[in-house]
């Protein structure tokens, strides 16, 4: 790698990894329409991106890739390869190269350790055209000679630019003949220029019932247009100006159906000098341009038809539900199962998709942690100035206390808003993983997706991708049963598999939910017994709930028997572990033949928990609230000794104990005959920590101890009390072990 | 033939700069009133290409006389004037009918910008 480039490495990275959501979203909507040219544009320019960026940053395997992809898709706009199933297969392997790549150079600053020789080849015999001829060919032929037609035509005849506005609906886009812009120069309205604009199925994310209603109008013979207006510097009464615009649009009997800004700032004058706008028209797009070009201080029109690019997303996704029993009722052609898929991926585009990505910038989020730093400090530094003025009635200083603890909270809000994501960034790769998996399982799953607009903070998103893809995994290898399997069990023969997130509370839910044939309480339980964990009495009496949560230990189910007659087993251990680690819970609900639901619970973010603070010999520490399963006062003489160790026999649990002031050191204080105990889990054991007194609950702001004191472990972190004083958060897993 | 434009404004101060604006441009000043009603009265009488349309005016109001003169002149060509912060004003002008505003101060391009706008459409 270059060196100079060192600092623009994260920088790459993210954006690699935006593209490659890109490209995962595009090869899906590809897949169902293989003829839109819109989509084609999309993977083209993403990859033609890539290239340069991998190029600039001297990555030569992933340029090399790209380049290959790229010339590829270069014929393939220009109608010279068709897309196929070849194709697409290439894509999807490529894509997926790509990953690995941008994945090699986020851990280890290369791409060299991928092979790319198969892949390359792959796609120079696509390239020499060494396959049957595509039969989608003609179609796109005629498309772009009647394309190129209308682009010969100048664009002063109206007429010609209606067709052209027509066909770019009809036929799917073509980048440059069709997707022209007309920029007209001020004060030369007659000037009409066509300019290739970019291929977005439309430049400004758009909210669902904006497409309804785009979709409504083209059923009723209106264009989809997408207009940026350009205000001439130094313009006074820019909202009045706008206001021009838009009566103008009103003139004409088009509609405009959402702009940015909204028409609120507009009319406060909160924008810059452009102004984007969405419209419904009969009118042909050069007419619309004249007209709002004989509008004083307009600098620059650009104005093309949009197409919206799935179009069938409004019906299908007003009702999930009612969407899973068709697919249950009826048997589903490819076709329809791709159709479902592009449905999912739908909203995202408006929520946290590419679309929307030119309005946001990038921050590191190390930044980010600094300002939440801060802000927890703020909040310290007032509770200080409340406790110290207590002391002096004073009305004014009162009154400013208040609001600037309103500002503080106000802010700390804000802070928090910022570092949350929506999940549809872990969501939106699951669509292609589903396909890939469940053609490689040879079953048919379908994945339905909701809440992914769903946000939760940055680090959280980027810690849950991973079991995700475990228990989706399960669900396709284990879960789901062959179709010939299903139907005899009188199931629809493909089967789905159902992502939810929700907000509850502080936290946010995920539910992994599968029709599959769910976990057998007998199975499990006997396989617990033979391990040792329960006896027979025992199993009896636990709950269902209680059994299937033995699938969490490590080492329960690895056998292939309990795996395949469970449906589930392998790793979850791994899940359990990964989700406890960002202070979150598993639990999971199961029916046989039914299905299972397993639910996640995560805070909200990692940066504030809820704490326990308890005094050992006077110094405050804190136990967060997610690892304490119960707090005890109990009399000396109920610690009983087995062999060495101390423990409590609590509802027939033994529960060893440690003593906190052993463990740091301190002296033991004396607290008569009582001592309190906190209960905390620790992995899948109770400990019993013996503390002075429990101080109460707070939310405390976790702060890294620094590198000078990296190698203390028996902390996870410190957080600083209203009063001034330093709590440590104790850290179950390492005290537990010394 | 150059075009013809009738200057409303109460203040002959204002009549007197936007005169002036209009001839050193080559238009030519078909006449001026000083209140909606006078404004009224004159269009009907000088038949302009264009008039200039305070909006706060004594008598009446450079909306109410854009409505008055557009309901017998459907094709009559107003240019709101307007100071900043008229906002409101100016779109409850072009609601009215009026076809394009200038903002006070006046700088000299933008009142022909808008007469040329105004006169070509």
């Amino acid at each position: 790698m270059n060196g100079e480039y060192d600092q623009y490495l994260s920088t790459f990275i993210d954006e690699a990894q935006e593209y490659m959501r890109v490209l995962n979203d595009k090869m899906l909507a590809l897949e169902s329409e293989p003829e839109s040219m819109a989509t084609i544009n999309e993977i083209f320019r993403a990859i033609h991106t890539l290239k340069g960026m991998s190029g600039t940053m001297g990555f030569e395997n992933m340029t090399k890739l790209c380049h290959r992809m790229e010339n590829v898709f270069d014929r393939t706009r220009n109608g010279e390869i068709a897309v196929d199933k070849d194709m697409m297969d290439a894509l999807f392997s490529g894509v997926d190269h790509l990953e690995r790549m941008t994945q090699s150079i986020a851990a280890k600053g290369t791409d060299s350790g991928i092979n790319i020789s198969e892949i390359v080849a792959v796609y120079e015999r696509i390239n020499k055209g060494e396959k049957k001829p595509p039969e989608k060919k003609t179609v796109v032929k005629t498309q772009t000679t009647a394309e190129k037609k209308s682009a010969k035509n100048t664009s002063k005849q109206p007429k010609t630019v209606e067709i052209t506005a027509e066909t770019g609906i009809k036929a799917g886009k073509k980048e440059e003949p069709q997707e022209r812009a007309i920029k007209a120069e001020n004060q030369v309205p007659e000037e009409v220029r066509a300019e290739s604009e970019k291929g977005f199925a439309s430049p400004i994310a758009l909210p669902s019932e904006i497409q309804n209603t785009l979709q409504k109008g083209i059923e009723n013979g209106y264009i989809p247009y997408y207009i940026q207006i350009k205000l001439v510097q130094g313009t006074l009464l820019k909202g009045a100006r706008i206001y021009m615009v838009f009566h103008r649009m009103d003139e004409m009997n088009s509609e405009i159906l959402y702009s940015v800004p909204d028409v609120e700032t507009i009319e406060d004058e909160r924008f810059d000098l452009t102004v984007e706008v969405v419209l419904l028209s009969k009118v042909a797009q050069e007419k619309i341009a004249e007209a709002i070009m004989s509008i004083s201080e307009i600098e620059t029109v650009k104005i093309h038809p949009l197409k919206i690019m799935d179009e069938k997303a409004p019906d299908t996704r007003t009702d999930e539900t009612d969407a899973k029993q068709n697919t249950i009722e009826q048997p589903r052609t490819a076709q329809e199962d791709q159709d479902q898929k592009a449905e999912t991926e739908g909203p995202s585009l408006s929520s946290g998709g590419a679309a929307s990505l030119s309005k946001t910038i990038r921050v590191d989020i190390e930044k980010l942690d600094t300002l939440m730093n801060l802000m927890a400090e703020l909040v310290i530094a007032r509770s200080r100035i409340n406790e110290t003025l207590k002391k002096y009635d004073i009305k004014q200083v009162d009154e400013s206390l208040s609001q600037l603890s309103r500002i503080t909270l106000d802010l700390q809000n804000i802070v928090m808003k910022i570092r949350m994501v929506p999940i549809a960034y872990v969501f939106n790769r699951f669509p292609k993983m589903v396909s890939e998996l469940s053609k490689s399982f040879n079953k048919e799953v379908q994945l339905f997706i909701s809440g992914q607009e769903t946000e939760l903070d940055r680090t959280v998103v980027d810690e849950i991708g991973e079991p995700l893809v475990h228990l989706l995994r399960n669900v396709i290898d284990h879960a789901i049963e062959t179709k010939e399997e299903r139907l005899k069990k009188g199931k629809p023969a493909s089967g789905f598999a159902r992502l939810n997130a929700k907000h509850e509370g502080n936290n946010v839910l995920i539910e992994v939910i599968d029709d599959g044939k769910g976990l057998d309480r007998e199975t499990i339980a006997r396989k617990a017994i033979e391990k040792g964990l329960i006896d027979e009495s025992t199993a009896s009496h636990l709950s269902d709930e209680e059994i299937f949560m033995f699938i969490f230990l490590p080492n329960f189910s690895t056998k292939e028997k309990v795996t395949e007659i469970s449906g589930r087993g392998v790793g979850m251990d791994v899940v359990k572990t990964r989700i406890e680690s960002l202070n979150g819970s598993v639990s999971l609900e199961s029916a046989k033949d039914v299905g299972t639901k397993v639910k996640i619970r995560l805070p909200l973010t990692l940066a504030i928990i809820q704490a326990l603070l308890v005094n050992v010999s006077g110094n405050v520490y804190a136990v967060p609230i997610s690892t304490i399963d119960s707090t005890l006062n109990l009399p000396l003489t109920d610690i009983q000794m087995i062999q060495t160790r101390e423990v409590v026999v609590i509802r027939g649990e033994i529960i060893p104990i440690v003593w906190l002031n052993e463990v740091f050191n301190l002296p033991r204080s004396e607290n008569g005959q009582n001592i309190h105990v906190v209960i905390t889990r620790v992995g899948h054991k109770k400990f019993g920590f013996v503390v002075d007194h429990l101080l109460g609950q707070d939310d405390i702001v976790i702060k890294s101890l620094g590198r000078l004191f990296k190698n203390v472990k028996e902390f996870s972190g410190g957080a600083i009390l209203g009063d001034g004083r330093i709590a440590l958060i104790l850290e179950g897993t390492t005290i537990v072990a010394t | 033939m150059s075009k013809r434009v009738l200057i409303v404004d109460d203040a002959a101060f204002m009549r007197m700069i936007l005169k002036d604006i209009v001839v050193k441009n080559g238009f030519e000043v078909a006449g001026e009133a000083s209140n909606g009603i006078e404004a009224i009265e004159k269009y009907r009488e000088l038949q302009p290409d264009v008039a200039t349309m305070d909006i706060t005016m004594p008598e009446m109001n450079g909306i109410e006389a854009i409505k008055k003169i557009r309901e017998q002149y459907p094709n009559a060509k107003i240019i709101v004037c307007s100071a900043m912060g008229q906002q409101a004003m100016v779109i409850d002008a072009i609601q009215a009918g009026a076809k394009d505003f200038i903002v006070k101060p006046f700088q000299h391009s933008r009142v022909v910008e808008a007469i040329n706008k105004v006169t070509a459409g």
